[in-house]
């Protein structure tokens, strides 16, 4: 019974649980029925279809596809619209569904306009009329129609009218002109070059080719229908720039330079063989830009084994015996190209694109000379030569030129009482969905979402801008209201903000009042809107240009047009000339050849010898262009299109610079050649040095060339000995061939350049270049020069290695016949390169008719040198043996570089009367000159008949001529001279001067 | 007497019994009154009006804080604030924010709250994402289940918290909400207000409403219908009436909702609503 009660106890709270769960279905139930809408009455009765000044309506643009129907009409309680018929067009049937909106401002009537499929892109004009019945009471007040002026451009509706089609009044003579050829100075330049082009590359003189080229490029001269027209300074500049390109074009196809192609193959394939050889810093083939600083060989040596006739020539082509050959190509920077779309003042923008690649090749020749075979107190040169020539060809961009733009914008007016044209949007901006149509086209999923939020508006929140209609981006305010007026007369339609205004010229109405067609196109109608022709228009403020039939009592503003559009068509016009001529340009510019680098290429040569000092050898290197605070490290000489970048003159190493380094328009080729720039040399006491000694006449310049200080020490002397040997040989074959088998046999240490230490043989001559040409080579040269002195003889003509040992003692030598005797000019005993010598050696030319005049020949060949001071005339003579403390030639009575200075100081005035420096003195007579004719006669000049001592660590010769001339009836007064001096104080021969 | 006693003690234990199961009876009669008649609070103020003034600190030269939005079920608890410069682009240096139109901080009968819906566009809403902000969640009331069980604004103003029931949920035209109407609206243009938005909501909710409640817009961007739509979520909801309680209300679908309901489920995207 317990357990009965209990089941019956949950029986019942299960059927109370259902009870209640019915009643509050139920409930709901109720409560949706309740809610059921109403449907709008019928309408029974159609009244008029002229209501137009009653309800006043307005077409509102809102979007590019939504409008609005505003009516401003007395509002009946309870009074709804609705649309009952499209006439013509089509429409969003969904607009149907919408309720017409009442307010207290008037009624609202969204339309959606469809584009017809069948048209789209068509760009065709049609019109959508909207029949409305105003139902009130259930009663039809009447019928209101509307039309909606659009244009079906597949996406944007505008109710503006079209600029297309318009006939082409603006190409005329020009084009004519251009056309058949007729030259006109005005038009197409007044200079000869400009003449000549013209005449050259006009319409009717270029090929079938040049044609077409024309007819593409220059569309608005072969066309009666164009969108837009141009004024007659757009189309000369057109036409000009146009001939400019074909004839860059045309020129570039013909020019081809066979000398210059042909070397540039030879020296690509010379490249291509050595790297085949095994050099792989030869070839860079499509080489990318970030790598272009590895174009690069600074292990370069020259060969050892030399062809010493061509080096001993002064023919400069057979002075390079060593070549190295490099290419590479690589694809530069891209042309780019700015255009500016002036959309209207206030929406300038700015499309930068790529328009052309152009692949350049460059092929470097690198050359440079044989070893040296020199000795201390001698100067030579080290020369090397790097050419380069650059090819470049243009591959022009698809899709590089710039908008061409067919559709003006019109804004339209809208008018309503109060109702703002625009409010703050809750959504994103247009960069927002363009990011997620890219992303994800256009599903808005949350990944790309948030990418796209991130990407537009940064991960800062803060960054949402406000109001996102048309924001302009990269908007520019330099087109202003002038400029757009100057291209458009009658008035301009600018950005305010985010607003459209009407800025008027010569035209008060807005240009859409003529365009449009609205009221007759009648711009001198003094009222217009949708109600037809009223009196009134602003020439100020916000709706400047708008007609109202209330005055003030409207709130008027012009829409329609969105950022990125143009709105006046002289500026489409403007902005379409130049950015065709700027592309023009850059289409030039991308098939003339490659412009010069504007690299800055650097240039050094190194050299290194050792000396012994009291610790043993020191190691000097030198770096050259030179500097006395820092010797062996040097900045080096700089040189960038078009010349020298710093210093020139006696410092620098540069011999030669041309193409591009020489001149910008020079643009396929880059060459420079350096060496030393040259030593001074002390005329006292032999010392050299590096720097600039100009205006001291105690040192003489020897120009371009290194001069070995008289205390370097040997180097590379086997190799010397191989290049000495082959010299003092006959030359034959079999000695040429005793050359290479010494060179070979002797070969340099094979180490290149290294400036810490200075082997007893190996390289030591180092030259450099940096960032050569047009992709910036760097190159190193590594040669060497050879110095082997023979310490036990006085050889050479010079005898510049009598000095350690000191000299032999005094004696007479009758072997020595092989003598340099040079009549001197007293002002300029040892001239430079450009002065006059006397070759009295034993190979010289003799002549007994030979006269002191006849020997001094006017040196015209600047390659040769002067006359350099012999070891007798130098300091060398006097000074002391290093190390040593020790004279070299301690008897030595001259000081050679005072007696030099004295002697040019005195020049010819030293014959005058004046017996302090009298050598000399004779009494000749009638018979005695007789006597000496007679001599000479039987005698040639060179006729040597003293005898030659060595006295005093120097050859002296003694004339037995003068001693004997006494013979030939000369009276002899004394003279002061005596062997090993010329001019002594006294006849006693003990006090020398 | 042992068995009357045995009897009298049957009767008492019936006694126990029946009153057992009446008391039973009522506790569920109690429960199942309360919860299914909705008489249990959903949602309690918690005043933001020092949220406010902390926020006004913040303010910069073209805009100003003048009131809080909270609403139920979502993240939206954000400061609203009136632009002080018109037709001009303007940053706001808040994290998290919702405007007015119309910059009053005064307290009007008809209120439209605008907030960024930027994360939150797509044709199939989510509800109550990390990084949502502004009114991104408001989308949440697209699905019947959330609405179900969320129906209260929070509106701070004037030194004052209101708590609104919602009452429609429905798209449109921004330009056709008339979003500058300054003041008070009149009762004609309320009670067409009304009627529209009647018409037109995805739901139809148990609430009373007429021209002489005191109304609140939220209003969001969406693409729901399409990428190329314009189209506006609207939420309105009513002030609480004095003495009424803050519990649930019967919400259903209506035949509004089908198209909803569509798109949802991937069967409908288009650029018509």
């Amino acid at each position: 019974m317990k357990h009965k009660y209990r089941i019956v106890g949950v029986v019942f709270l299960i059927v109370m649980m259902s009870f209640f769960t019915a009643i509050s279905s139920v409930t709901a139930k109720g409560v949706h029925k309740s809610l059921k809408d109403k449907k709008l009455p019928a309408c029974t009765q159609a009244i008029s279809d002229d209501l137009y000044s009653k309800y006043k309506p307005v077409i509102r643009r809102l979007t590019k596809k939504n409008y609005s129907i505003y009516l401003d009409g007395p509002k009946t309680e309870g009074a709804e619209l609705k649309v009952v018929d499209i006439v013509t067009g089509s429409y969003d049937g969904n607009i149907k569904d919408l309720d017409l909106i009442t307010s207290g401002s008037g009624l609202k009537i969204p339309l959606t306009p469809e584009i017809d499929s069948k048209t789209v892109g068509k760009k065709t004009k049609e019109i959508v009329k909207v029949r409305l019945k105003l139902v009130s009471n259930d009663v039809c007040d009447g019928d209101i129609y509307f039309s909606i002026s659009t244009h079906n451009d597949g996406d944007a509706f505008s109710k503006e009218a079209s600029l297309r089609n318009n006939t082409n009044i603006g190409s005329g003579e020009a084009c004519t002109n251009f056309i058949n050829g007729n030259y006109n100075a005005s038009q197409f330049g007044d200079t000869e070059r400009a003449k000549e082009d013209f005449k050259k590359y006009n319409y009717a003189a270029v090929s079938k080719e040049g044609k077409a080229f024309y007819e593409d490029a220059l569309k608005y001269c072969f066309t009666n229908q164009v969108t837009y027209n141009f004024k007659k300074n757009q189309i000369n500049r057109l036409i000009r720039d146009t001939i400019a390109t074909w004839k860059v074009q045309a020129t570039a196809d013909a020019s081809t330079d066979t000398e210059f192609d042909r070397k540039f193959e030879e020296v690509k394939n010379a490249a291509y063989a050595s790297m085949s050889a095994g050099n792989g810093k030869s070839v860079y083939e499509l080489i990318k830009k970030e790598n272009l600083d590895k174009l690069q060989d600074t292990s370069l040596k020259c060969s050892s084994v030399v062809d010493v006739d061509k080096a001993l020539s002064q023919n400069d082509a057979d002075y390079y015996q060593n070549s190295s050959y490099y290419y590479a190509s690589s694809v530069t920077d891209s042309e780019k190209v700015t255009y500016t779309y002036n959309y209207a003042p206030g929406d300038t923008r700015t499309v930068t694109k790529d328009v052309c690649d152009q692949v350049c090749e460059e092929s470097v020749e690198v050359n440079y000379g044989p070893p040296i075979a020199s000795k201390a107190g001698l100067c030579f040169e080290y020369k090397v030569k790097v050419t380069s020539r650059v090819r470049c060809h243009a591959n022009v961009k698809a899709g590089s030129e710039p908008d061409v733009p067919n559709d003006v914008c019109t804004p339209s007016p809208g008018c309503s009482n109060g109702i703002p044209a625009y409010y703050h949007q809750a959504g994103p901006n247009e960069d927002f969905e363009r990011c997620i149509k890219d992303c994800d086209g256009g599903k808005y999923t949350a990944s790309c979402s948030n990418k796209c939020y991130n990407k537009v508006y940064g991960k800062k929140s803060n960054n949402l801008g406000l109001n996102y209609q048309n924001k302009s981006s990269n908007a520019s305010k330099l087109y202003s209201v002038a400029d757009c007026k100057a291209d458009n007369p009658a008035g301009c339609y600018v950005w305010e903000g985010d607003s459209v205004r009407w800025r008027h010229g010569t035209q008060l109405p807005g240009r859409w009042y003529i365009d449009s067609g609205y009221c007759g196109g009648n711009p001198s109608c003094t009222f217009c809107d949708s109600a037809g022709c009223g009196y009134y228009i602003s020439t100020g403020g916000n709706d400047e240009g708008i007609r109202r039939q209330n005055g003030c009592s409207d709130v008027c503003w012009w829409e329609g047009c969105s950022k990125g559009r143009y709105l006046n068509p002289g500026t489409m016009a403007s902005d379409t000339a130049d950015n065709n001529a700027a592309y023009k340009v850059a289409i030039r510019s991308c098939k003339q050849k490659a412009t010069c680098t504007t690299k800055t290429a650097t240039f050094k040569i190194s050299i290194k010898y050792d000396v012994k000092d009291n610790s043993g050898k020191k190691v000097n290197v030198l770096e050259f262009p030179y500097s006395e605070s820092n010797p062996s490290n040097s900045n080096g000489d700089k040189i960038k299109s078009p010349g020298m970048d710093g210093q020139t003159g006696n410092n620098t190493t540069i011999l030669e610079y041309a193409g591009c380094y020489k001149d910008e328009e020079k643009r396929r080729w880059y060459r420079t050649e350096w060496s030393f720039p040259g030593t001074w040399i002390n005329n006292k006491h032999g010392e050299v040095s590096y720097v600039d000694k100009s205006g001291n006449k105690a040192w003489q310049s020897v120009k371009d060339k290194f001069c070995i200080p008289l205390d370097a020490e040997n180097v590379n002397t086997n190799w010397f000995d191989c290049y000495n040997n082959y010299i003092s040989s006959d030359k034959t074959q079999a000695d040429k061939n005793n050359l290479n088998n010494c060179f070979n046999n002797n070969p340099v240490s094979s180490k290149k350049f290294d400036n810490r230490t200075v082997p007893s043989n190996g390289y030591n001559i180092y030259a450099e270049a940096k960032n050569f040409g047009y992709f910036g080579w760097d190159f190193g040269i590594s040669c060497f020069y050879g110095l082997h002195r023979n310490p036990t003889k006085c050889e050479g003509e010079d005898c510049s290695e009598c000095a350690t040992p000191p000299c032999e003692e005094d004696k007479e030598d009758d072997t020595l016949d092989n003598h340099t005797i040079r009549p001197i000019d007293n002002d300029d005993i040892f001239p430079e390169k450009d002065a006059s010598v006397v070759d009295t050696s034993s190979k010289a030319v003799e002549s007994k008719k030979a006269t002191r005049l006849s020997y001094v020949t006017k040196l015209t060949d600047k390659s040769k040198t002067g006359r350099q001071p012999g070891f007798n005339w130098s300091e060398g003579a006097v000074s002391k043996v290093n190390g040593t403390g020790k004279y070299k030639n301690e008897k030595y009575e001259v000081d050679p570089i005072l007696l030099r200075q004295k002697i040019q100081e005195r020049g010819d005035s030293i014959y005058s009367n004046d017996a302090e420096y009298l050598d000399y003195s004779y009494t000749l007579s009638i018979e005695s000159l007789a006597k000496i004719k007679r001599y000479n006669e039987q005698h040639s000049y060179t006729e040597w008949s003293g005898s030659i001592k060595r006295i005093n660590g120097i050859n002296a010769y003694k004339s037995d001529f003068l001693d004997g001339i006494s013979s030939y009836g000369v009276k002899d007064n004394g003279s002061h001279r005596s062997w090993g001096c010329n001019n002594y104080r006294d006849s006693a021969g003990s006090n020398c001067r | 007497m042992p068995k009357v006693r045995n009897k009298k003690r049957k009767v008492i234990d019936k006694k126990w019994l029946i009153l057992f199961v009446i008391l039973v009876v009522g506790i569920g009669i109690g429960y199942i009154v309360f919860n299914k008649f909705n008489l249990k609070p959903i949602y309690s103020i918690d005043s933001r009006i020092n949220n406010i003034k902390k926020e006004q600190k913040k303010d910069e030269k073209d805009y100003r804080t003048i009131g809080w939005l909270r609403v139920q079920g979502t993240n939206i608890d954000a400061p609203i604030i009136g632009y002080n410069t018109r037709g001009e682009e303007v940053n706001v240096t808040k994290d998290n924010y919702l405007w007015n139109e119309i910059n009053e901080k005064k307290f009007y009968n008809k209120v439209n709250i605008m907030g960024h819906n930027i994360l939150n566009l797509s044709s199939t809403p989510r509800v109550g994402d990390v990084n949502f902000s502004r009114f991104d969640d408001l989308m949440a009331f697209v699905y019947t289940d959330f609405v179900e069980d969320n129906k209260y604004i929070q509106y701070t103003v004037d030194g004052k918290d209101y708590l609104y029931k919602i009452f429609a949920v429905y798209f449109d035209y921004q330009f056709n909400l008339n979003l500058s109407y300054q003041g008070n609206y009149s009762k004609d243009d309320l009670s067409t207000y009304l009627k529209k938005v009647k018409k037109k909501s995805i739901y139809d909710f148990d609430v009373n409403v007429d021209s002489d409640d005191k109304i609140i817009s939220l209003i969001t961007c969406t693409r729901m219908f399409g990428e190329n739509s314009t189209y506006e979520l609207i939420v309105n909801a009513r002030l609480v009436h004095e003495n009424e309680k803050y519990t649930n209300y019967d919400v259903v679908e209506n035949k509004n909702y089908k198209k909803i309901k569509k798109i949802l489920k991937g069967d409908e995207v288009n650029d018509e609503a």
